[in-house]
């Protein structure tokens, strides 16, 4: 086993045994911090992987989270089943992120920049129409959105909850290393380290980025639904700017380049806010900021990215096989 | 007939503000490679500096002059602590200038509250402007950001510095062996940019609501008018922003400000995507 | 007048320069000669602060230029014409020039250099023509009056005629004003000419410095030859 593994079943024992330190009231945080850690796998595959910096991921976790509460809450034709709910939590983002990926990449493209700010116009403009859509309850959104149901049982119970989480935040971040070591996976790196080149060597660069796009956009889509069934209710704030700032904070802080350190980021910044923003106040957000900017100055690779690269460095060296 | 011209005379005022807000984020992006996304809390600091002044019993005028400055010396000291560390680091540089913005909208929050102020607008009256009445205020900001973007291109374009910052905006390296100092060019450059933005929010400031949040609004179509119009040179954001504020202040006369802010980020997305101009300029830097 | 001792440096992993030792005195003429690739380039690129060097020493007039900026560097009287001349296209030829005479100096200088500049002061320098280009960017560097100037490639791309020309001109000047020079050519025969010695860089050593007029066909062939 690589000491990648290692490090990353070690981690994940340490979470599987968490509960039984936690007071249970603590394991349905814990649960939405995993919710949002799939939400910052989704965003540090698309930005570490692909070299994509989407300066407005929460548009798709916003639609997933909107997708899912006007499915569950029986506002559409459909009947109001979770697992409809679901799907279209997945497909309405991944529609969205592949129509609008084709209009970003397709010929010569949006890229660095450009790409970054105008992601930044349409996270502002999805969640203007959020505000204006009566339909979608405008300001206050949809409200009482039902916990997922899985054959007739809701779940709501905070230890369920914990483990499916964890269970799908494991599942995700598998999911996509396996999609990255894929061939599909080497081309998009390709992309990331010299696009002019893997176009040259006839690849599409444009397609690969376009799917890669919607991948990230069904699985940010995927957490939306996760985080408002548990959450209770869709608001504007959940499509727009600030989430999209907060998702980028976590991947910058964890590590853009390392799938579980950006995951990680996402589940540290959550609970340490959690825990200091009652002794911190307004002033935590300031102090988020700050290390956020420290590590995007001095630890590019972000606080778990680069521990995980050290601790696979010293691996490799005291270790000669 | 008379509703025409006060419409284009409050259009020519938004423009002529964006057009301030677009040529500090053209002049920060083509010396430095720097997208400032702090550009926008820039504005707010300048609106909040005219709130603090005047609090403090400074009259108006005055409020209006040292803003703008304080705004540049924040500017200057946000390029010395943290962006001069993330050059040739473009996509860092969004990062970077992004933590800044939420560090500073925060801060505003701690000091100032979430909730919005109102700063008092001079007691200035209103004119006949060919026969309809208009306040003279609102002439006043027209004037002052005519006057700030004819000085800029007067620096650029006319004195040593600007011509030092043209040299190193077309070949750093080369600007350096003729023996002109680029961080020192980068620091002004900087706080020139700032201090553009925080005149911005400055005489805007009695006209607005200034809330922590209030720079968003101007930082996207800010960047959306450099792009548009292409990046490169200076007349840039002048053409883009001229755009840019006449699409909005059309769309909004027909519909809502909210509906045509849409229309007008939507618009911009295509134009950006389906122009190359602005694209090949950028692509050209980051080669 | 200009010292350089045991200069390391390169980019990245490859080390061009190992070990270079090079002195160059008032008013002399030094041209560097040798195959491509072997470091020469490098060398002027150290000596003017565009590239750190990792180990060695440079002088100028007996004071170390390690670790100084290059802006600081051309200010103590350095002066370079870098390959492909680098002139600022978008700006005048009078802009050009009065950039390198922001710290002292006339612009001036460089029309009397090349008085075909003078008709051209308000054109682009982009829509010179080459050996006009090669015209404006000495005039720039001699505008800014240096002690000591580095030349890379001066000859590259120009009409044979139009080199012969610029070459006696700008040699002529620099004799009478006695600065040091630092030229990097291809051409040989010009080299030669112009220059009091030549110093042949091997694989980013100093192999020979021989004096302009004792070099020998044979001396030519073993440095240049492949």
């Amino acid at each position: 086993m690589s000491r990648r593994s290692v490090i990353e079943m070690l981690v994940l024992v340490f979470f599987v045994l968490l509960p039984l330190a936690m007071p249970t009231w603590a394991l349905s945080d814990f649960a939405i911090y995993f919710t949002y850690a799939i939400f910052a796998v989704s965003l540090a595959f698309l930005w570490g992987h692909v070299g994509l910096l989407s300066l407005g991921h929460a548009v798709y976790f916003g639609l997933g989270a909107y997708a899912m509460g006007v499915v569950t809450l029986g506002m559409t034709v459909l009947p109001g089943w979770s697992v409809i709910g679901v799907i279209l939590a997945v497909l309405v983002p991944g529609i969205v992120a592949f129509v609008l990926g084709s209009f970003f990449f397709a010929s010569s493209g949006l890229t660095g920049a450009f790409f970054g700010i105008v992601t930044l116009a349409l996270a502002f403009v999805f969640e203007r129409m959020a505000i204006s859509s009566t339909w979608l309850g405008g300001m206050n959104g949809l409200m009482s959105i039902p916990p997922v149901v899985v054959f007739g049982h809701e779940i709501y119970d905070p230890l369920v909850l914990y483990f499916g989480l964890l269970g799908l935040l494991a599942l995700t971040i598998r999911l996509l290393q396996v999609v990255m070591r894929s061939r599909f996976g080497l081309l998009l790196a390709g992309v990331r380290e010299n696009e002019l080149r893997a176009a040259t060597l006839g690849h599409q660069t444009a397609r690969l980025k376009v799917w890669a796009f919607t991948l990230s956009g069904m699985i940010a889509g995927l957490a939306g639904a996760l985080f408002v069934s548990q959450f209770g209710f869709a608001s504007p704030s959940l499509i727009g700017f600030s989430l999209s700032a907060e998702a980028l904070i976590w991947v910058a802080l964890g590590g853009r380049s390392n799938l579980l350190a950006a995951a990680l980021g996402a589940i540290c910044v959550r609970f340490v806010e959690s825990q200091l923003s009652g002794a911190l106040g307004a002033v935590w957000p300031v102090v988020a900021g700050l290390l956020f900017m420290t590590s995007v100055v001095f630890l590019p690779r972000g606080l778990f990215g680069e521990a995980m690269a050290r601790l696979q460095v010293a691996g490799r060296r005291s270790d000669p096989s | 007939m008379d509703r025409i011209l006060i419409f284009l005379l409050d259009s020519s005022n938004a423009i002529l503000v964006l057009m301030l807000v677009s040529l500090g984020l053209a002049v920060i992006f083509g010396l430095m490679n720097v997208i400032n996304m702090a550009h926008g809390e820039f504005l707010v600091l300048g609106a909040y500096g005219v709130l603090t002044l005047q609090w403090a019993g400074l009259p108006f005028a005055a409020c209006l002059v040292i803003a703008p400055m304080l705004v540049a010396l924040i500017g200057l000291a946000a390029e010395e602590l943290l962006i001069r560390r993330t050059y040739e680091r473009l996509l860092d540089t969004i990062l970077a200038t992004w933590g800044l913005s939420l560090v500073l909208r925060q801060g505003l929050v701690l000091i100032y509250g979430p909730g919005s102020h109102a700063v008092a607008a001079p007691d200035m009256g209103s004119v006949p402007v060919f026969g309809e009445i208009y306040p003279v205020y609102r002439l006043v900001v027209m004037a002052l950001s005519a006057a700030a973007i004819a000085f800029t291109f007067w620096v650029f374009f006319r004195t040593a510095l600007g011509l030092q910052a043209r040299a190193v905006i077309a070949n750093r390296n080369m600007a350096a062996c003729l023996g002109i100092n680029t961080r020192m060019l980068d620091r002004l450059t900087f706080a020139f940019g700032a201090g553009l933005a925080g005149l911005a929010g400055a005489v805007m400031s009695p006209l607005i609501s200034v809330d922590p949040n209030a720079g968003l609004g101007w930082l996207v179509p800010g960047f959306l008018s450099i792009l548009v119009a292409g990046l490169g040179s200076l007349s840039g954001p002048i053409v883009g922003a001229a755009g840019v504020g006449a699409v909005d202040s059309l769309a909004a006369a027909i519909s809502s400000p909210v509906w045509a802010q849409l229309t007008v980020f939507v618009a911009a997305i295509i134009v950006i995507r389906f122009f190359p101009q602005g694209l090949m300029a950028l692509k050209r830097r980051e080669a | 007048m200009l010292e350089i001792q045991e200069l390391h440096a390169g980019y990245g992993g490859g080390e061009v320069l190992r070990g270079l030792s090079l002195g160059v005195a008032h008013g002399e003429i030094v041209a560097l000669l040798g195959r491509n690739g072997m470091g020469k380039t490098t060398l002027l690129r150290c000596i003017m602060g565009l590239l750190p060097h990792a180990a060695g020493s440079i002088r100028l007039e007996g004071q170390p230029l390690s670790g100084l900026d290059c802006f600081e560097i051309a200010r103590r009287g350095v002066a370079y014409v870098p390959q492909g001349r680098e002139i600022f296209g978008q700006l005048t030829v009078e802009e050009n020039l009065r950039l390198a005479a922001l710290r002292g100096g006339t612009i001036e200088t460089g029309y009397d250099l090349f008085p075909g500049l003078r008709a051209r002061a308000k054109d682009p320098g982009g829509s010179l023509s080459g050996g006009q280009q090669q015209q404006l960017a000495i005039a720039r560097a001699m505008v800014a009056k240096p002690r000591l100037l580095l030349l890379d490639e001066p000859s590259e791309g120009i009409q044979p005629s139009v080199v012969n020309e610029i070459a006696d001109i700008v040699t002529r000047s620099v004799r009478s004003m006695g600065l040091s020079v630092l030229l990097v050519e291809q051409n040989t025969d010009l080299a030669l000419r112009v220059a009091d010695r030549a110093v042949f860089v091997d694989h980013g050593v100093d192999a020979a410095s021989i004096a302009s007029r004792a070099v020998t066909r044979e001396i030519l062939a073993s440095y240049m030859e492949l």
